[in-house]
């Protein structure tokens, strides 16, 4: 069973498209959403969290349809990235009225909140009222809120936003923490590198559509007819790239500066890579650095979204 | 040496039933409410009208009490008063038999109660807490965490509902409760209690009437806006110029005899159905009261129907609903 299915979803505003005519399956693991701003990934975590019902089309969630499906929402945790909070009430008291809409007797669901609230990290604050919390706070206290009932599929919704860089590192430790314990997890981000540290499955969402699904470099792969751009630092720049473009398949190089930094751009980077330690050592060069600009997010996003 | 799934594992324990869940969005209204002061001295003043009803009850337990010495009805102040006052009819009733004048004048008493201090308390109330039940999961986006949850729309309503009702009933149900068993306590004899053993019933339809059309009414209003100062100003309007367009209407003469100016008023109109429910008209009018006493003592003189009260309520009552439901179930949502 997929975590989700799509089938021709659509949902319209109006005349305004959130979601357009999305078909994909997304097996169980941890995923990332991405996708710039108004690309459709709230409308689409909407569906999936059965805020909103689909315009057209079919979507299950772990088999089961989420429109007007509460028992869903036993097995599904959901942490919005907007502040659903009372101010009023502290951290721990808001997870455990939450566990208690679960379902949980007050007991239990002290147990969970406390538990949940450590597990992020969150103990030490957990009895202050949350309108006295800094932003990172409030991230992890609604973090803890959405692991509080066990679920088996976790919808993180900008899960990193607001967090300091050691709140950031702890976070994605979570993420990936929970992760191996065998849930599914969706984490909704427009920062790429962010989700990047979580997972390297992610769907891609652009103008209210998918464009991609699956492994990012499986993704890459498929882009054959956008060269790969290796970057290389040595001090001998110049001479090593001559000899690269003599030797190896190579589609251009790009002299970045005096220093000796220099990109290559090839269709085959298998071919390129094997070759290269014969290459340099027939210059007689010494690589500093090298980086494949274009194994990332960053490069399949840009790729994806300006391929017109 | 064994190896152990550390895996994720569904809970398998055992979940409460739907009441709990909707305890816990009330007991959250409840406490955001609480914190307002002017709520808590509203509270408090709606309190104030049983020291004076608890000494009405306590007279009326008094001059209606069939054990105290024939010589006693004969030579009270009381029977001069009831005669000059209540007309023969009642004197003779207070002398010969009183406990039959009990249940008219607690029910008259309630009547009063209910249809005056504790409905503009209630209405006070209403206006304080219901605009921001559901406005503010609306500016807040709360209802993403509350439908992220196991609860249906159905839940969360009765859970918003459930904050209201229970202030509506710390205005009407709990001090009437109170007034009755005090009264209970205070009466001379315990024939007070079987005589009077449908009150309770009685106050129970009672706050029924006047929580249901309310909460309904506000928490549609509610839904309607993300600041909870539209939903209150569109409270207290209705409530206000209702209660204006009805005073003025009944005094016009033509239109003054219409059935149906009492629904302009909704305390008008529960004023009604809590006669009704008293049945304080039939019960007045067999004690032999003049009718110009009549009209003095029950404001009664009256065209209104409860029948159409009734109707009037439920309509208003459901439209209110459906609006509510069409607006949490996706709208809002967006």
């Amino acid at each position: 069973m997929n975590l989700i299915e799509t089938r021709n979803l659509t949902k319209l505003y109006g005349a305004v498209i959130g979601v357009n005519d999305a078909t994909l399956d997304v097996p169980k693991g941890v995923r990332g959403l991405l996708g710039p701003n108004g690309a459709g990934k709230s409308t689409f975590l909407k569906l999936v969290t059965g805020q909103l019902k689909p315009t057209e089309g079919r979507l299950t969630v772990l088999g089961e349809r989420p429109w007007n499906n509460p028992e869903l929402f036993r097995r599904v945790g959901f942490c919005p990235e907007q502040d659903a909070f009372y101010g009023f009430l502290t951290g721990f008291e808001f997870v455990k009225t939450l566990a208690r809409l679960s379902g949980f007797d007050p007991a239990e669901a002290a147990r969970r909140s406390e538990a949940s609230l450590a597990r992020v990290g969150a103990t030490e604050y957990m009895h202050r009222k949350i309108g006295t919390y800094s932003r990172g706070m409030r991230q992890r206290t609604k973090v803890a809120q959405s692991l509080v009932h066990d679920p088996e599929f976790l919808i993180l919704d900008e899960p990193l936003s607001g967090t300091d860089p050691i709140g950031r590192r702890e976070m994605t430790d979570l993420i990936r923490s929970l992760g191996k314990e065998g849930r599914s997890i969706l984490v909704s981000s427009h920062v790429l590198h962010e989700v990047q540290a979580v997972t390297e499955e992610f769907l891609l969402m652009y103008g209210g559509r998918v464009l991609a699904s699956g492994n990012v470099h499986e993704i890459r792969g498929l882009m054959n007819e956008v060269p790969h751009r290796i970057t290389i630092r040595c001090r001998e720049g110049r001479a090593l790239a001559h000899h690269l473009m003599r030797v190896l398949p190579i589609a251009g190089i790009e002299m970045n500066d005096g220093q000796g930094t220099f990109s290559v751009l090839t269709h085959d980077p298998g071919s390129f890579y094997a070759g290269l330690p014969a290459v340099v050592a027939e210059a007689g060069a010494k690589i500093t650095e090298m980086v494949s600009q274009d194994d990332n997010l960053d490069a399949v996003f840009r790729y994806l979204v300006t391929r017109d | 040496m064994p190896i152990f799934d550390v895996g994720y594992r569904h809970w398998e324990g055992k979940l409460r039933g739907p009441a709990l869940r909707l305890w816990s969005i009330s007991r959250n209204g409840i406490s955001l409410a609480w914190r307002s002061m002017i709520l808590r001295r509203i509270i408090l003043f709606g309190w104030m009208p049983l020291l004076y009803f608890a000494p009405v009850f306590f007279a009326i337990g008094y001059i209606t009490d069939p054990e105290r010495e024939i010589s006693q009805r004969y030579d009270s102040g009381w029977y001069n008063f009831a005669r000059g006052i209540m007309g023969p009819g009642v004197a003779d009733r207070l002398r010969d038999a009183p406990e039959s004048v009990r249940p008219a004048a607690w029910s008259l008493a309630f009547h009063y109660f209910f249809s005056w201090p504790q409905a503009i308390f209630t209405m006070l109330v209403v206006a304080i807490v219901g605009p921001a039940l559901i406005s503010q999961d609306v500016r807040s986006k709360a209802f993403l965490l509350y439908f992220s949850k196991p609860i249906t729309l159905g839940e969360y309503v009765a859970g918003k509902a459930g904050t209201l009702l229970f202030f509506i009933a710390l205005m009407t149900l709990f001090p009437a409760i109170v007034l009755y068993a005090v009264s209970i306590a205070f009466s001379p004899s315990a024939a007070a209690l079987i005589q009077t053993s449908g009150t309770l019933v009685h106050i129970l339809c009672v706050f029924l009437v006047m929580a249901v059309p309310s909460t309904l009414i506000v928490l549609c209003f509610s839904s309607m806006a993300k600041e909870p100062r539209y939903p209150q100003f569109g409270w207290i309007a209705l409530c206000l110029f209702g209660e204006m367009a009805y005073g003025l209407l009944s005094n016009m003469s033509g239109v003054a005899s219409s059935n149906w100016i009492c629904c302009l008023s909704l305390r008008k109109t529960v004023s009604v159905l809590t006669e009704s429910i008293f049945d304080v008209s039939n019960q007045v009018s067999a004690l032999g009261v003049s009718p110009s006493i009549q009209r003095t003592l029950r404001d009664l003189d009256s065209p209104y129907s409860p029948q159409l009260c009734v109707i009037w309520l439920a309509a208003v009552s459901a439209f209110c609903l459906m609006v509510l439901v069409r607006r949490i179930s996706a709208p809002i949502r967006l």
